[in-house]
């Protein structure tokens, strides 16, 4: 009986355990009722764990099959709506479960693309692995980027080498202005940065002429397309020192359609940021004019200390820049006005030594400087496989008011009045016959003028140096070339004609009398020539060598109008180039070249030009050749899946020239004039750079290190001084997000000098910079960057002058569009800095001002 | 240009984008590593090599043929064959849930197949244990799929019941899986919110339609005979000395075909 009941339990038992519950039911959206296809329904026991699964089928419904459901849950969860918990215990079956939408939050770690890509001579970086979240411009992005350096004015340089094009969406709308594009564009619209290495930006020479630079082109994402982007700040604020409102505003818009790009920009601001860096042309050529100022009165400046910290300005910039497309070329206009107003505050002792016992002067300078620039840039290009046409007018007008007081020794006011003038016209244009025929032709013409008034006043006594100076130079040419079989042959021939008229007239000049006589201050010079060339030039270019040899001969007829004797010259500097690319890792280019060249045409002048209130130059008195060889070398490595780009260069010249600059003191002036002794100079300098991409932390390195020593000689109080100076310094990068909330910028630079002069050593003098920013995102919402730098510059042997400067900012993203942020610079308000440095034969000892601790709120916005 | 405007309209929208480590032998006996992408929502998802579709597109059309030409020449004359992007992993798998379909699209880069197949999910068994992956609480489960015994960790944080290749079906995303011989393995490196659409494959043209077993048999053929498949694959006769060392012990992801 007793089995039997037991045996009837365990029946009981069995069938009970066998008897299945179907958890079945219908998941839907909330308030729609629309079925749920894929929602994932996990059924868990009383302790939590996975018993069974299942995911709801098209129509919405799920089935699972079971045996116990007491104290089971049923969890249902599909990505964009809450997870629900539904207990078993007391529900009845089929369920009807209402899925409330939300956002399914995920603990995202970054899908990677490939963060340098390289495909032929193309290397793509991409712009979202690098950036990081206190990036704002592209320009920030770019300096992030193994293999590229981005110097403080924004100029680009890759393997050490500048760039030769900077592209948008394939077109050059800002030309050598591209400081706009890389600090105007948000890094966000930017894609891709691809560089194109050895970049040949002309069609018609690809294949025929070998370009060992780089471009840049950005690529920019679908959204910042056929678009305008528009961005802009506004900030205000207060500053301790010097005590009043503050303000930093940045107006930007880009377009880039199709047949139609346009950058526009607005910057104004009075918190030490130099905007002339915004505009500057970074493929400008020298101007042929060769005309350079005279006068130099310029507001003491600070070595080793960065600009934004000494910098009292109020500084405004308008730029617009249009590309259009037209059927075969496109036509650019740039236009640009700024606006900068410095003023500049220093105590300065200067010692001079000689050998009849030092010399000290001291001074406190107080100064103004106010400049205008305006200038406008035109250019038609037609760019194709067989045609070159490009045609550039531009013009700059800049307007220099400076004004410095100077009090101690040699107390004095002086203003100096300093506009510029020029005109250039450049044409060009190259065609292509048979693939193999290159013809080109090209006409330059610029006017230059420069005229120069400095007013210095001394014990209520007044002299006035004028001087107008004006050139005019022309330059046509032809061009034949002719390429077959990796060689290219060409010859170039043209003429050079150009007129400068230079006058010079000291206003008073009878406390000069140790000087000179009166004749001495007034000068009229004419400086013109007429020169013919020819410039044979053989390429050789096979798979991976290119041999390039240039040996330009020109004939020079120089007249003087009677001032000097007329001369005529023959001039012939030849120099070669070699680059060898074995594979797509490594190039090595050796450089070399010799020749004479004329001096520089300014320095001929019979008479003193006063330069500042107590410098009186003298130029030659006759015309003068000089020699120079040079030779150098670049290596470069890269490896782009490693992320790993390494450059070096070494580089050695030699100068020769027939005259030496002296130094001699009458009274509280000095007279620089030249002798016709012989002076050699000696140039060594080497540098290298390697930068590596740091996956694991999204982050980079970069050590850098670069040595000089420079040879040079002069006569100083009738005692000839050989000086050497050598230099060497070293420095390091990183940076990187290691955690989620949590990205950092750490850079530190060490530099080392020492200047010999006849022999004596001076001691090494040693300046050392750390910079640390942190950038803390506790909140998607909230950002806090505190910056810290510090400088330690040794003013004499042992001595360190230590500085440290304390930054803060915190931001809040209200949302994409608006963003607000408050900013404390220099919160431990360091008001002064002291620093002493050496020149050839002079100390110079300083106290400057800093900008004081400032206080700047500023709204961000972007559509 | 309507339709193929229509089309783009009604393709999917993933939301996750999930990026994976491919680990695996190549016949030479060389461990490669490519990476994949998934791109998945609750019911569609798509799991191919970025790689593989970026020579798709550039194929696609003739400008980026051109392109994709000048890169193949500026790589063989400067000997950095490896820097050109190529079809290296040709796969490409769709699996709907609405459609009920598995579309497989695989090979190696001289031959490829395509053929659709149901979709169908493994039959899992969870285990106990549990590891951290990404961040993500992942728990164990095996199960026999196709002549191989795989072990998979799934999120169940993140309720999207999909995989790599062609695993799915457990309570959540799986981040890794291998499969007992160490010859196959996945791992998630990245995962992120996206919206991107499941474009279908541009390079349809360059695979054979074909069935599963088909496939597979062909590709090992034509391992097994690699000089002369080489020979008729590229047109010209290839003797390598010594011949071309096989492991033989190494196989496909699926292995039921012998």
């Amino acid at each position: 009986m007793n089995r039997l009941i037991i045996l009837l339990a365990f029946v009981a038992a069995v069938l009970s355990s066998v008897a299945q519950v179907n958890v079945s039911g219908i998941v839907v959206e909330e308030g729609s009722n629309e079925p749920l296809t894929g929602a994932s329904v996990i059924l868990r026991n009383a302790a939590g764990k996975i018993k069974k699964y299942a995911t709801t089928d098209p129509g919405g419904k799920f089935n699972i099959a079971t045996s116990e459901i007491k104290g089971h849950t049923l969890d249902v969860s599909i990505m964009s709506f809450a997870k629900q918990k539904v207990k078993l215990d007391s529900v009845s079956l089929p369920l009807t479960i209402a899925m409330k939408p939300e956002a399914t939050i995920l603990k995202e770690v970054a899908v990677k693309a490939d963060q340098i890509r390289e495909q032929g001579d193309t290397i793509t970086y991409t712009v979202g692995t690098f950036a990081q979240a206190q990036d704002r411009s592209i320009g920030d992005v770019l300096k992030r980027m193994p293999g590229i350096d981005v110097s403080s004015s924004g100029k680009i340089k890759y393997q050490g080498e500048d760039i030769n094009k900077f592209y948008i969406e394939g077109s050059d709308l800002l030309g050598g202005k591209y400081g706009l594009a890389t600090n105007g564009i948000n890094h966000d619209d930017v894609g891709a940065v691809e560089v194109m290495e050895n970049h040949q930006p002309m069609q018609v020479l690809s294949g025929i002429s070998f370009s060992d630079k780089a471009a840049i082109n950005l690529k920019l994402k679908n959204k910042a397309k056929a678009t305008w982007n528009l961005h802009g700040d506004a900030g205000g604020g207060y500053c301790w020192q010097p005590e009043g409102a503050l303000w930093d505003g940045e107006l930007f818009a880009m377009a880039v359609m199709p047949g139609f790009q346009n950058i526009t920009t607005f910057k104004t601001n009075n918190t030490g940021e130099d905007l002339s860096a915004n505009t500057t042309d970074f493929f400008a050529s020298r101007r042929s004019t060769g005309l350079s100022r005279y006068v130099s009165v310029s507001l003491p400046g600070v070595p080793s200390l960065s600009r934004k910290r000494t910098l009292f300005n109020r500084s405004a910039l308008v730029s617009t820049n249009g590309l259009w497309k037209l059927r075969n070329g496109e036509v650019k206009a740039q236009i640009d006005y700024s606006f900068n107003r410095v003023t500049a505050r220093a105590a300065n002792i200067t010692t001079y030594f000689l050998e009849s016992g030092d010399r000290v002067i001291t001074e406190n300078r107080d100064g103004r400087d106010r400049s205008h620039s305006l200038s406008g840039k035109f250019v038609y290009e037609v760019n194709q496989k067989t045609t070159f046409i490009n045609n550039t007018l531009s013009t700059n007008i800049d307007w220099d008011d400076v004004r410095l007081g100077v009090t101690g020794s040699l107390p004095n006011e002086q203003s100096a009045s300093l506009p510029d003038y020029f005109v250039r016209n450049k044409f060009k244009m190259i065609k292509r016959f048979n693939g193999r025929h290159l013809v080109t032709f090209q006409s330059n013409n610029e006017w230059e003028s420069l005229p120069q008034t400095l007013n210095v006043s001394v014990d209520g006594r007044n002299t006035g140096q004028h001087i107008s100076d004006h050139a005019f130079y022309t330059h046509e040419s032809a061009a034949y070339a002719f390429s077959i079989k990796g060689i290219t042959v060409s010859l170039e021939g043209g003429i050079k004609g150009y007129l400068r008229t230079m006058k010079s007239d000291l206003s008073d000049s009878s406390d000069l009398s140790d000087l000179s006589d009166k004749s001495d201050f007034t000068q009229v010079m004419n400086t013109n020539y007429f020169t013919v060339y020819a410039t044979p030039k053989l390429e050789y270019w096979v798979k991976r060598v290119n041999l390039t040899l240039d040996a330009p001969v020109s004939f020079a007829h120089y007249t003087f109008d009677k001032a000097l004797a007329n001369r005529s010259e023959v001039y012939f500097s030849p120099s070669m180039s070699m680059n060898w690319k074995p594979n797509n890792r490594f190039s090595l280019t050796l450089r070399g070249g010799t020749g004479r060249s004329p001096m520089n045409l300014n320095m001929i002048h019979p008479g003193y030009i006063m330069t500042d209130y107590r410098t009186f130059k003298h130029g030659v008195e006759n015309f003068y050749n000089s020699s120079s060889q040079r030779v150098s070398a670049t290596i470069s490595y890269k490896h782009t899946r490693r992320g790993l780009f390494a450059n070096a260069v070494v580089m050695q010249s030699w100068s020769h020239l027939p005259y030496t600059m002296a130094q001699q003191l009458y009274g509280d002036y000095i007279a620089y004039s030249y002798t016709d002794a012989k002076s050699t100079g000696k140039n060594l300098m080497a540098s290298g750079n390697i930068g590596k991409t740091l996956n694991f932390m999204r982050g980079s390195f970069n050590i850098n290190g670069s040595f000089s020593r420079n040879k040079s000689h002069l006569f100083s109080e009738n005692n000839a001084v050989n000086s050497v100076s050598t230099s060497w310094s070293t420095g390091a990068k990183l940076n990187g997000a290691p955690l989620r909330w949590l990205s950092f910028d750490y850079s530190i630079d060490f530099s080392n000098s020492r200047l010999r002069m006849n022999g004596i050593k001076n001691s090494w003098l040693s300046g050392m910079e750390n910079s640390l920013l942190f950038n803390i995102m506790p909140h998607a919402k909230w950002e806090w960057r505190i910056m810290g730098e510090h400088y330690s510059n040794e003013l004499t042997s042992g001595t360190y002058k230590n500085i440290f400067l304390l930054d803060t900012k915190l931001v809040y993203k209200l949302n994409k569009r608006i963003e607000l942020s408050a900013m404390l610079n220099n919160v431990l308000n360091q008001r002064t800095y002291n620093y002493t440095t050496y020149s050839q034969l002079s100390s110079f000892e300083s106290q400057r001002r800093l900008r004081g601790r400032e206080l700047l709120l500023t709204i961000s916005l972007r559509k | 240009m309507c339709i193929v405007a229509l089309g783009t309209l009604a393709q999917a929208r993933a939301e996750i984008e999930v990026s994976y480590d491919y680990k695996h032998f190549h016949r030479t006996g060389k461990l490669q590593n490519h990476q994949m992408i998934l791109l998945a929502n609750s019911t569609e998802s798509k799991f191919y090599s970025p790689e593989t579709e970026y020579v798709d597109s550039l194929e696609y059309t003739p400008e980026g043929k051109e392109i994709y030409n000048q890169m193949k020449m500026a790589a063989f004359t400067s000997g950095n064959l490896k820097s050109v992007p190529s079809r290296r992993v040709p796969m490409y798998i769709f699996k709907s849930k609405t459609k009920g379909t598995t579309e497989v699209y695989d090979g190696q880069s001289l031959m490829m197949f395509t053929f659709s197949e149901p979709y169908e999910v493994q039959n899992w068994v969870i285990g106990d244990s549990a590891k951290t992956i990404l961040g993500y609480e992942c728990a164990m489960a095996t199960c026999d799929f196709r002549g191989r015994k795989w072990t998979a960790w799934f999120a169940v944080d993140i309720p999207i019941q999909d995989g790599p290749w062609k695993l799915a079906g457990l309570p959540g995303l799986i981040l890794e899986a291998s499969e007992s011989t160490g010859q196959h393995h996945f791992t998630a490196t990245g995962i992120q919110a996206s919206q991107r659409t499941l474009n279908p494959v541009l390079g349809k043209d360059h695979y054979e339609k074909s069935d599963r077993i088909s496939m597979l048999k062909a590709l090992r053929d034509f391992e097994e005979n690699l000089e002369s498949s080489l020979g008729a694959a590229l047109g010209v006769k290839i003797t390598v000395q010594g011949g071309i060392e096989v492991d033989k012990s190494l196989d496909f992801l699926e292995t039921d075909y012998r």
